[in-house]
């Protein structure tokens, strides 16, 4: 007869083992986020002080280096004539705009050519990124700034390495057809390549969430904050991601992260390292990844910035089902830029990137999901074996809980010194509590999509799955 | 104090923290909001004030003497109404302002506070002109925040001053301003403006490959033809970035004297250079250079093919003439991008 009071004896030990180390994991979590919330102040107090568009333009525009804005486009029929002339009519003395038609199955290329006065061209270009064939070349009758290209589906990857082979600019600037630039955001994000020109290879500007704002035109032209519980809860949390953690790296030159949505790149510090990756969904991290690589190895001097002040405004997923998918896809894609670099990690050679950005990804992304899915394991276990203390509980739970109020407030701080977007008092309100609020199940949602996109990892899934979008008109 | 009690007390502090935080945020935003209406109100009777000078109103100079009290504001007004006027209107504008003793604040201004004000008083400065902002400018130049010494740079060259190129020179040597692209403007557009000088600098040995290649640029925009034995020299210079400078400045200048040094930058071992040789043979028109030109259409660099061809299209007969065979030679690199020159310039 199997005495259970033995059981519970011999593994009450190893759980409590375990639980310690899961605590301590979190405290080193938590100890890494104040530290980023610490730089993130130190690199707004020592930033170039922001300036209008006017004075930008004043400053900048006799020196700006040409930019082609490269927008890949996968079934955009509805927003896409809207995109492109919002982009077409940015602020900056000298670009391109290179629409791909990544094979939509819908009417883009149609609607393009109608909307824009398309005609077949020829243009001389160099395939020094790998890229599904190309089916054809148009250019605009009255927009000489606008090229579309057709192509063969191959994903967003490959839709970027096509337009890179297009563009003739030294600077690319890549993004999703369906954002929307602020009218000057490239001015402003091309200031390190202005000030630093021969290290600087990647610049990150923010990306904000448009649910709640009024658009027009393609134009954010009123701020407002998202109606939508799922969409209120992003907002503070990419204000976290950006305005911390970015802006974090950035400072300490351990920058991995830029968001695809609205990156800037060297174009040929990208043709160095092949261009965009195929196989991966988190091609923008990969990216980044790679150039730090391929730099550190090369021992040249290179800098990849993270600008907060130039904005793009996305659409965020309004339904808890597209939002669970998205962030699924984004630990997917972390993680398999993770291992497939992995010698990256704590190794001397890749100095900061190795220890401090890698060895974050390893804390955050790829333990803390499981040690999170341990803590939930073990509490019921923990407290079946009569080895956990429910006042014990209750209090780290609260410090837990205060800790994330405060880097969440945190993250508001920074966008109030910088940034100052939301409208008024009453808007930053709704968002502080928002700030509280998130803590109590959103947090814990989110670490079960971490967890489903482990399991994604490991049973090797692919694609991106569907993203249904509004549209900005609805917005 | 137990375990638990202290785990409990920074719970509790973690809260309130964040709780006074968040306070102290809606009071700052409030705050915020009222200085930025206060502003908003300034700034239109500024305006106001400004428009009432050109329609001959007698009380504007009046309506803006509390203003110069705020000369950074002040500052940006004059600035941005300075793009909108021309002629007699802004020479009025600048006179009154200088009367109102705006120079004088905008001084004090450039001296202390925010770099962001210090930034924008440099360049009410430039915009207004005259003996007292040059002094102004050119004091600034020896501040040490490198932003405020680019800034007072760029509005001397702004307001049509003279600089001195060797002191600028020295500072980039020194590395104050890195290989920034808003001092390389500014080293352009002043060796363009006065080509001695420049090729003066050239004999300086201290120079590295940046600031020769600078200096040769503004050279050729000179359009000063007694800058040619330099760039002559300097078509053998040992840094590749002052050659396809060189390269650039014969495509601007489009002397036949600088024909030889083209025809050896055609055939460079850095192919930017041999890249900016192509493009300047095309935009000088040397159709003598049409062989050496043609015969990059087979080099390994797209860029170089690409500049070939493009400047094939600008030689007129000549260069058709060596597309056309380009086209059908049995070289499927040269063939393929003369067909897609000729495609691209037919579009144009």
């Amino acid at each position: 007869m199997i005495d259970l009071s033995d059981i519970a004896a011999a593994i009450r030990g190893p759980a409590q083992a375990v639980a310690a180390g899961v605590l301590f994991l979190g405290l080193l979590q938590g100890g890494l986020y104040l530290f980023q919330l610490f730089l993130a102040a130190r690199a707004l107090a020592t930033a170039p002080p922001p300036a209008h568009a006017s004075q930008l333009w004043r400053r900048y525009a006799d020196a700006a280096p040409p930019i082609t804005l490269m927008a890949p486009a996968y079934n955009e029929a509805l927003t896409i004539t809207e995109s492109v002339r919002s982009l077409l009519a940015l602020q900056y003395p000298n670009f391109e705009v290179v629409v791909v038609n990544d094979g939509s199955s819908d009417d883009t290329l149609n609607v393009l050519i109608e909307a824009f006065d398309l005609r077949p061209i020829q243009r001389d270009y160099e395939l020094a990124a790998a890229c599904r064939p190309i089916r054809g070349i148009y250019a605009a009758a009255q927009q000489p700034r606008l090229i579309v290209v057709d192509k063969e589906n191959g994903g967003k990857s490959d839709a970027l390495n096509a337009a890179l082979n297009l563009a003739r600019a030294p600077i690319v600037c890549a993004m999703d057809a369906d954002s929307l630039l602020e009218p000057d955001a490239l001015l402003r994000a091309v200031r390190p390549f202005v000030e630093h020109p021969d290290e600087t290879v990647a610049v990150g500007g923010t990306i904000r969430i448009a649910n709640g704002c009024s658009i027009s035109f393609g134009r954010v032209t009123r701020v407002g904050i998202p109606r939508n519980p799922w969409a209120l809860l992003q907002t503070v949390e990419y204000l976290r991601a950006f305005l911390m953690a970015r802006l974090a790296w950035s400072r300490v030159d351990a920058l991995t992260i830029i968001s695809g949505a609205f990156d800037l790149f060297r174009r040929q510090a990208v043709l160095a390292v092949g261009g965009y990756s195929h196989g991966t969904v988190g091609e923008d991290l990969e990216l980044v990844v790679k150039l730090h690589k391929h730099f550190r190895r090369a021992g040249k001097p290179y800098r990849i910035a993270f600008a907060p002040e130039p904005v793009c405004w996305t659409e965020a997923p309004e339904s808890l089902r597209v939002l669970g998918r998205q962030r699924a896809r984004w630990h997917r894609g972390a993680l398999e830029t993770f291992f497939r670099h992995r010698d990256m990690l704590f190794n001397p050679r890749y100095g900061r990137v190795g220890f401090l950005a890698f060895g974050h990804m390893l804390l955050v992304d790829v333990i803390g999901p499981l040690a999170e899915l341990i803590s939930y394991l073990l509490l019921p276990v923990l407290w079946a074996l009569g080895a956990l203390s429910p006042s014990y509980v209750y209090a780290l739970l609260a410090v837990t809980f205060g800790y994330g109020i405060v880097l969440s407030v945190g993250a508001l701080a920074l966008e109030e010194a910088e940034l100052r977007r939301f409208p008024d008092a009453r808007s930053l309100l709704m968002l502080l509590g928002v700030a509280v609020v998130e803590n109590f199940g959103y947090r814990q949602l989110n670490g079960f999509w971490r967890l489903r996109g482990w399991w994604q990892f490991l049973t090797g899934a692919k694609g991106w799955g569907s993203m249904t979008r509004k549209g900005f008109a609805a917005a | 104090m137990s375990h638990l009690d202290l785990i409990w007390l920074t719970a509790l502090v973690l809260v309130a923290g964040a709780l006074l935080w968040m306070a102290a945020l809606i009071l700052l935003r409030l705050r915020r909001a009222r200085v930025g209406r206060r502003r908003a109100l300034e700034r239109r009777e500024i305006m106001d004030a400004l428009l009432g000078l050109l329609a001959g109103d007698d009380t504007a100079t009046a309506r803006l003497a509390p203003f110069v009290a705020r000369p950074r504001l002040m500052g940006e007004i004059v600035v941005e109404f300075r793009s909108l006027v021309r002629g007699d209107d802004h020479e009025r504008v600048q006179h009154e302002l200088r009367r109102l003793g705006l120079p004088a604040a905008l001084s004090e201004r450039v001296a202390k506070g925010s770099k962001a004000g210090r930034l924008a008083s440099l360049e009410a400065l430039s915009a207004l002109g005259g003996p007292e902002a040059e002094a102004v400018l050119q004091a600034a130049l020896r501040q040490a925040d490198a932003d405020v010494r680019l800034a007072a740079l760029k509005g001397l060259v702004d307001a049509g001053a003279t600089i001195d190129l060797a002191r600028m020179l020295d500072d980039l040597v020194a590395g104050a301003f890195g290989h920034s692209r808003l001092i390389a403007e500014i080293i352009r557009g002043t060796a363009a403006r006065d080509a001695l000088p420049s090729i003066a600098a050239l004999e300086r040995t201290d120079l590295d490959g940046f600031a020769r290649a600078l200096l040769i640029d503004g050279l050729g925009a000179s359009g000063d033809y007694r800058a040619i034995p330099r760039l002559l020299e300097a078509a053998r210079d040992r840094d590749f970035e002052a050659r396809a400078a060189v390269a650039r400045a014969a495509g601007q200048l489009m002397h036949p004297a600088l024909q030889p040094a083209l025809a050896i930058l055609l055939e460079d071992p850095a192919w930017p250079v041999r890249a900016s040789a192509g493009e300047a043979v095309g935009q000088a028109g040397f159709t003598t250079l049409a062989d050496p030109l043609a015969r990059l259409l087979e080099d390994p660099q797209w860029w170089v093919r690409f500049r070939a061809a493009e400047a094939l299209c600008r030689l007129g007969a000549s260069g058709a003439a060596h597309l056309k065979r380009a086209g059908m030679s049995g070289n499927p690199l040269a063939s393929h991008t003369a067909e897609l020159a000729i495609a691209e310039a037919r579009a144009a």
